[in-house]
């Protein structure tokens, strides 16, 4: 009898040790409960909350309270505030840009002594550029969360429809946009209202000669005015010829988003993160992922992508105090590189992951995820988006600079003394 | 001691102190909530923001004072008066419309009678709507492109009237000025017909045996009883109008190019999209006080009439 029980005990602990590896989880063999509280940007939760499905139910005693911060300046707020106050919560979502000042109040922990190789082998090889760019070779802050693309998506069929090539130089753009223009067709869907929805637009300006000047343009040994008076004057050509809609200036992302997906526009300026908007686009098998245009009046080298992984969990520092916290943080973490949940994530056109996806399956994705897999691995130079170099005081005006010769509220000359006030009042 | 020590009686005397002190503990007992609160919530934060406004706060880290290096700038900032000069169209439009807009109505559902009633709830429901859902809502109507007006215009050929309601260069501000009368209305038609009730009925008959018209009554009677509803509606028309932010964060986000940004709609990108606390605050300190002043200006003239 005694025997018995104990094979049933075994093998009921045997069933659930194979239930837990079916499931790609992570066991954490934590005596108490522990509950991790992850603030993040947005309004959606439940998305997240259903890809922890399999990890929830492999660590009944970790709870994952997802904490829905709003839109990107409310949250930033809260987080600003939050880390002034000693009060950030264990995990905050943000990008590395957005997140400028925090670390080096040492706010966030150092985690590179708690990833060993085999973890570090499942990242993608520029997983932690951006962070190691900013922060030092050594240091971690937080585990990357996606990896992004930035530029235009082209809707081939619209093109094809004209008898047009994908173009690439500038010369080959405009061509592209008059064929549109004199066909009734509004080529570029883009909403100026949401300043911040400018993103095609980083590499005119890091093709115009930012990237190779950021370090003079950081210090102010370099003003703005001295190189990017072009980029602004080929946006002010588009918006001369008609390229965007009539009623650009109050337009919002997401109208422009719905005027490409319902194939009323050819071009718009989006990223890796429109993948799962994009995707419910009956024509998303003809969305193409671009760079954008090449300019041939420019020494400065062309061949940049905005394509970095941003995105990033960052970790509390106080969560050290707590190793039972902390282990449960490790392993959550971990879970989100095992394979299972990575093909999750692409089965749902999550986006670009931050991980090495060899063994992943990609044949059932559509177009538009094929071709960023395509522009991801390319080897155009993977750089960030302008503001990742630049004090955060920069950005909004950046935005607000692009969006007002996009709207014919600026001249080339006035935005480019806006960015130099701006550089200006940089610290 | 004075005079009153020699007139008055020991046990007076005494009777007046402990009056006095008894008055004394009632005041500061009533008084005490109110003070409380005030100090918490008014302030304590203007001290709070008055002291960031000298310093270069980022928002997070150390920081340093700067002195008064940030009015400085705002008072050199091309932006600011852009931002004000929106603000006081805005304010300006508004006043203009609603104030007589809202005495008109208020004569007409002035009446205790049902339909008045339905009128009234009526015209007050845009008060209690939230800034964000009222741009949200005028959006739709004022767009150039998928607005209900330019359509419409549109539609009984009249294209050439069409206009970029908002979103341009020139209308958005004025257009902000005519959605707060639109949202406004109701509370100013109820600061009408409080005062319309406090105006005895005896004045109005006496108006009517002399033979005054409708028209006189008002003109003659109702209007310059009305005085002092009318500087309430003035003093809150303008404090209103300097702190829009809502409507115009809806509508426009103060763009393009801050065409249609306001004082306060600059003040919270200044602090929270830039991280320049130290001069968003010096902006919130400079629009205290240029509140405070106005304010002031009209307590001053309200004092005058009633010397």
């Amino acid at each position: 009898m005694k025997n018995t029980m104990k094979g049933n005990v075994m093998a009921a602990g045997l069933a659930f040790a194979m239930t837990v590896s079916a499931l790609g989880g992570t066991v954490v063999m934590a005596d108490e409960n522990v509950t991790i509280e992850i603030w993040m940007q947005g309004t959606d939760t439940t998305t997240i909350k259903d890809y922890q499905a399999d990890f929830l139910n492999a660590n009944p005693n970790i709870t994952l309270d997802f904490v829905a911060g709003g839109e990107a300046t409310t949250y930033m707020q809260k987080v600003l505030m939050a880390a002034n106050n000693g009060n950030l919560p264990d995990i905050i979502q943000a990008t590395c840009a957005n997140v400028l000042g925090i670390p080096e109040t040492g706010a966030f922990l150092d985690i590179s002594k708690f990833i060993d190789e085999e973890w570090m082998s499942r990242f993608a090889s520029n997983a932690f550029t951006l962070q190691q760019e900013m922060y030092g070779e050594d240091t971690i802050y937080g585990i990357p969360d996606h990896n992004e693309i930035q530029g235009w998506f082209l809707n081939k069929a619209m093109f094809d429809d004209l008898g047009l090539e994908i173009p690439v130089t500038w010369d080959e753009w405009v061509s592209c946009i008059d064929a549109f223009i004199e066909a009734g067709i509004t080529p570029i869907a883009f909403g100026a209202a949401d300043t911040w929805s400018r993103w095609g637009f980083d590499l005119f300006f890091e093709r115009y000669g930012f990237i190779e000047n950021k370090e003079a343009l950081a210090s102010k040994e370099m003003k703005f005015s001295d190189f990017c008076i072009p980029a602004f004057e080929r946006i002010d050509e588009l918006a001369k010829m008609g390229a965007f809609p009539s009623n650009t200036s109050t337009a919002t992302y997401t109208e422009a988003l719905e005027l490409f997906k319902a194939g009323i526009c050819p071009i718009i300026t989006t990223g890796s993160f429109g993948l799962s908007d994009l995707s419910e686009s009956e024509y998303c098998d003809d969305f193409i992922f671009s760079w954008g245009p090449e300019f041939t009046d420019t020494e400065y080298v062309q061949n940049y992508g905005t394509k970095t992984c941003s995105w990033t969990w960052w970790v509390n520092k106080d969560v050290a105090e707590d190793e039972e916290k902390l282990n449960a943080i490790l392993a959550w973490f971990k879970s989100m590189s095992e394979p299972s949940y990575l093909q999750s994530m692409v089965d749902h056109s999550e986006g670009l992951l931050a991980y090495n996806v060899d063994s992943l399956d990609f044949s059932n994705v559509n177009g538009a995820y094929k071709s960023l897999l395509e522009m991801a691995a390319d080897d155009y130079i993977g750089v960030g988006e302008m503001s990742s170099y630049l004090d955060p005081s920069f950005e909004a005006s950046y935005w607000n600079a692009v969006s007002a010769v996009a709207t014919q509220t600026a001249t080339p000359e006035e935005a480019a003394q806006m960015l130099d006030d701006a550089q200006a009042a940089m610290p | 001691m004075g005079s009153l020590g020699n007139n008055l009686s020991p046990g007076i005397f005494r009777r007046c102190s402990m009056h006095l002190v008894y008055t004394k503990k009632r005041f500061w007992l009533y008084s005490f909530p109110m003070i409380f609160f005030y100090t918490i919530f008014i302030f304590v934060p203007i001290a709070i923001a008055f002291w960031y406004s000298l310093t270069n706060f980022r928002g997070i880290g150390e920081y340093g004072i700067v002195g008064i290096e940030n009015f400085i700038n705002v008072l050199k900032d091309k932006l600011f008066y852009r931002c004000l000069s929106n603000t006081l169209k805005s304010t300006f439009v508004s006043m203009l419309i609603s104030i007589p807009l809202s005495f008109c109505l208020a004569l007409l559902v002035q009446k205790n009678s049902l339909s008045s009633t339905i009128y009234r709830s009526v015209l007050f429901s845009p008060y209690v709507m939230g800034g964000i859902v009222v741009g949200l809502v005028w959006t739709f109507i004022l767009d150039p492109s998928k607005g209900f007006i330019n359509a419409a215009l549109t539609k009984i050929g009249l294209e050439n009237w069409t206009q970029q309601w908002i979103g341009g260069t020139i209308l958005t501000p004025y257009c902000v000025g005519v959605i707060t009368v639109w949202t406004g209305t109701g509370f100013s038609i109820l600061l009408w017909l409080n005062g319309i009730k406090q105006i005895s009925g005896d004045i109005l008959e006496a108006g009517l045996i002399d033979g005054a018209t409708k028209w006189q009554q008002i003109r003659y009677i109702t209007l310059p009883l009305l005085k002092e509803t009318l500087k309430m509606q003035i003093v809150l028309g303008f404090t209103g109008g300097l702190k829009i932010f809502d409507i115009v964060q809806s509508l426009t986000g103060g763009g393009p190019n801050h065409f249609s940004e306001t004082l306060v709609s600059y003040m919270y990108n200044i602090t929270f999209t830039q991280r320049r606390f130290g001069y968003g605050m010096a902006i919130a300190i400079v629009e205290f006080f240029f509140t405070m002043a106005v304010t002031l200006f009209f307590m001053r003239v309200t004092r005058a009439e009633v010397e």
